[in-house]
């Protein structure tokens, strides 16, 4: 990404930062004030999710446990009663999460397509059932964290949302970011130019995990109340994966976009059918939908669009000369 | 512990087994045979379940007699699938874009089918009360119930049934050309389309049948289609790929697992135990415990 590029998306930041905290101030910390932050601490996951599922190319169906261990890494030393200092435990949860991805990765990235998507939602399986039956993590009633104040948290995750975002679009346009593209659809080329794929496939999932953990942290200090199911279920690692897909994996702004639909959509149709496990015909459907008209995901749609209005516009503009 | 309790848990773990080893048989068949990825079989399983459930508390008609009837039913809503939504991706190689893509539109398809059953039954768990639900069979100081019996009789037979008709079938021997070498299989004048569609019928049919025999030993809940996919996935990797033999005896092995996690450690863990075990004999194995039969071509892929 070049300078002029990056300067602009810190200007764009910025500016989004500074209305949210005008939006937060002038509606009187309102319920969409609240919903805007839960719909950045998936689009942070989503993030993180695509850096391994669009960027090299393995789904993972579960990133759930990377967020649930930020989550606990954050609520466990609060729950013992240690006074550690919240920024300090916030790394610490980006910590955890990498080392273990790290730890995980040798025995599922030396598999790849099926077998690593069912290992990884087993994966999911086992740190739920191990944190549902565990009374040293607080078994399924979880555990409370302490209250940090709306006008101060919000805003600090919209700004990490927003840094997150260029973080990964600096990324994916440095040298590391095209080895992941080169893995993902040359490996055989990849590795005869010195790419180790194996290291590269680690390099991914440790930093999308570390993301993913950070996100679980913000989720945990933004609900204040953390269980098993809450950071653990499937259901959140369906989430995060639904909106990288819906918005169209293996791009920058597809997740944001993408996770952005998937959560209004779903807390609408939670609303309007009331049947619990209702709103999962919605989601089902746009899934489809999605999948069978834009393979690629609703943003790479718009983007061939815009490319052809532009084409259109310049051969008009040729013609006319 | 002694002698027959232990041999007691074995035989009850090959018979919840069987749902497994059933729906691993049908994953494996598409997947093996024909490389398609599909997780919309557990919730097709829990549809049929939920069928024979409410035929049975309307009008007290034998779950298996209605089985009879959903077999071709769950055939033609197989086809259709693959047709309609699973043909557009067949293009596509096996491990890019054309997976992924059959994973989300299939999991789709599950999550409406799990929303119509959420709907229509409520998420309260619904139990088939047939009359022989909790008759058992005394053998010495063993009880089997004769749930398992039948699932047991039923699975082995739709093993070799399916062997047969790949291998003595004209069809089967289509579907094994398809699954060989899908553009001489076109060449030759085999309609690769219709044998993929022929194959998916056969395997949601197979997960009709599963679906029945969980429900005969379950308590129905719509959300356990997705949790009964994924460990049908388990017994076709453990088994490896395209190894029916191996699904089918990877499927027994998990309902084992299960069985004695329930016994020995915490009833709680019993699923996670299978994944742990998956997951550490993929670390030794990464083909799968009968990793012999694999073909080159799918080691290379």
């Amino acid at each position: 990404m070049s300078k002029k590029h990056m300067l602009y998306s810190i200007i764009a930041g910025v500016i989004i930062l500074v209305a949210y905290i005008a939006y937060f101030h002038g509606s009187g910390q309102s319920y969409n004030a609240g919903f805007i932050v839960y719909i950045c601490l998936f689009l942070i996951a989503g993030q993180g999710w695509n850096l391994l599922g669009g960027y090299i190319g393995e789904v993972s169906f579960g990133h759930a446990v990377f967020f649930g261990i930020g989550a606990y890494t954050i609520a466990l030393p609060t729950g013992y009663g240690l006074n550690i200092p919240m920024p300090l435990l916030i790394i610490l949860s980006m910590v955890t999460s990498g080392l273990f991805a790290w730890a995980i990765s040798y025995p599922l990235l030396r598999i790849k397509g099926m077998n690593f998507l069912i290992g990884t939602f087993g994966l999911g399986i086992i740190f739920l059932n191990a944190f549902t039956s565990s009374q040293l993590l607080f078994a399924s009633q979880g555990t409370f964290l302490p209250f940090v104040q709306p006008s101060v948290l919000y805003p600090v995750i919209i700004g990490i949302t927003i840094a997150v975002v260029i973080f990964v679009s600096v990324l994916v346009k440095s040298s590391t970011g095209l080895s992941f593209k080169a893995v993902r659809d040359v490996p055989e080329a990849a590795q005869m130019i010195g790419i180790n794929l194996y290291r590269t496939k680690t390099k991914a999932l440790v930093i999308g995990a570390m993301i993913t953990g950070l996100a679980g942290a913000m989720y945990a200090l933004y609900s204040m109340h953390i269980t098993p199911s809450a950071t653990f279920d499937t259901s959140i690692s369906n989430d995060i994966l639904l909106g990288s897909y819906i918005g169209g994996c293996g791009t920058v702004l597809g997740p944001v976009i993408g996770g952005t639909i998937l959560i209004i959509i779903q807390e609408a149709a939670r609303s309007t059918i009331t049947v619990t496990g209702g709103h999962n015909l919605v989601l089902g459907i746009i899934l489809v939908l999605v999948m069978m008209t834009m393979k690629q995901g609703i943003w790479s749609a718009i983007r061939t669009g815009i490319d052809k209005i532009c084409g259109k516009l310049s051969s008009v503009k040729k013609q006319r000369r | 512990m002694s002698m027959v309790s232990f041999l007691q848990t074995l035989l009850g773990g090959i018979g919840t087994g069987t749902v497994y080893a059933l729906l691993g048989l049908s994953c494996s068949l598409i997947l093996g045979k024909l490389q398609i990825c599909s997780v919309v079989h557990g919730d097709l399983a829990i549809l049929a379940g939920y069928i024979c459930y409410q035929v049975f508390s309307a009008w007290g008609i034998d779950p298996f007699i209605t089985l009879v009837i959903l077999i071709p039913i769950f055939f033609g809503l197989g086809y259709f699938i693959q047709k309609v939504f699973m043909k557009p991706f067949m293009k596509l190689e096996t491990w890019k874009g054309r997976y992924e893509g059959q994973v989300m539109v299939s999991w789709g398809i599950g999550m409406c089918i799990m929303a119509m059953e959420y709907i229509l039954f409520s998420g309260k768990d619904k139990t088939l009360n047939v009359s022989y639900r909790n008759a058992t069979v005394s053998l010495g100081d063993l009880s089997i119930p004769v749930v398992h019996i039948i699932a047991f009789i039923l699975t082995i037979g739709l093993l070799i049934a399916i062997e047969l008709l790949l291998k003595k079938t004209s069809l089967g021997i289509k579907i094994q050309a398809c699954s060989a070498d899908a553009t001489t299989a076109r060449l030759t004048g085999i309609p690769v389309n219709k044998m993929c569609a022929v194959a998916f019928g056969i395997s949601s049919s197979l997960a009709a049948v599963a679906g029945l025999i969980f429900s005969l030993s379950n308590a129905l809940s719509p959300s356990d289609g997705f949790d009964l996919t994924f460990l049908g996935w388990v017994a076709v990797i453990l088994g490896t790929m395209g190894n029916l033999k191996g699904a089918v005896i990877a499927g027994f092995l998990m309902g084992i697992i299960h069985a004695l996690t329930i016994y020995f450690w915490i009833p709680n863990m019993a699923e996670a135990t299978i994944y742990i075990v998956l997951i550490i004999i993929l670390i030794f194995r990464p083909n799968g415990l009968f990793g012999r039969e694999i073909s080159k071509r799918r080691q290379a892929a």
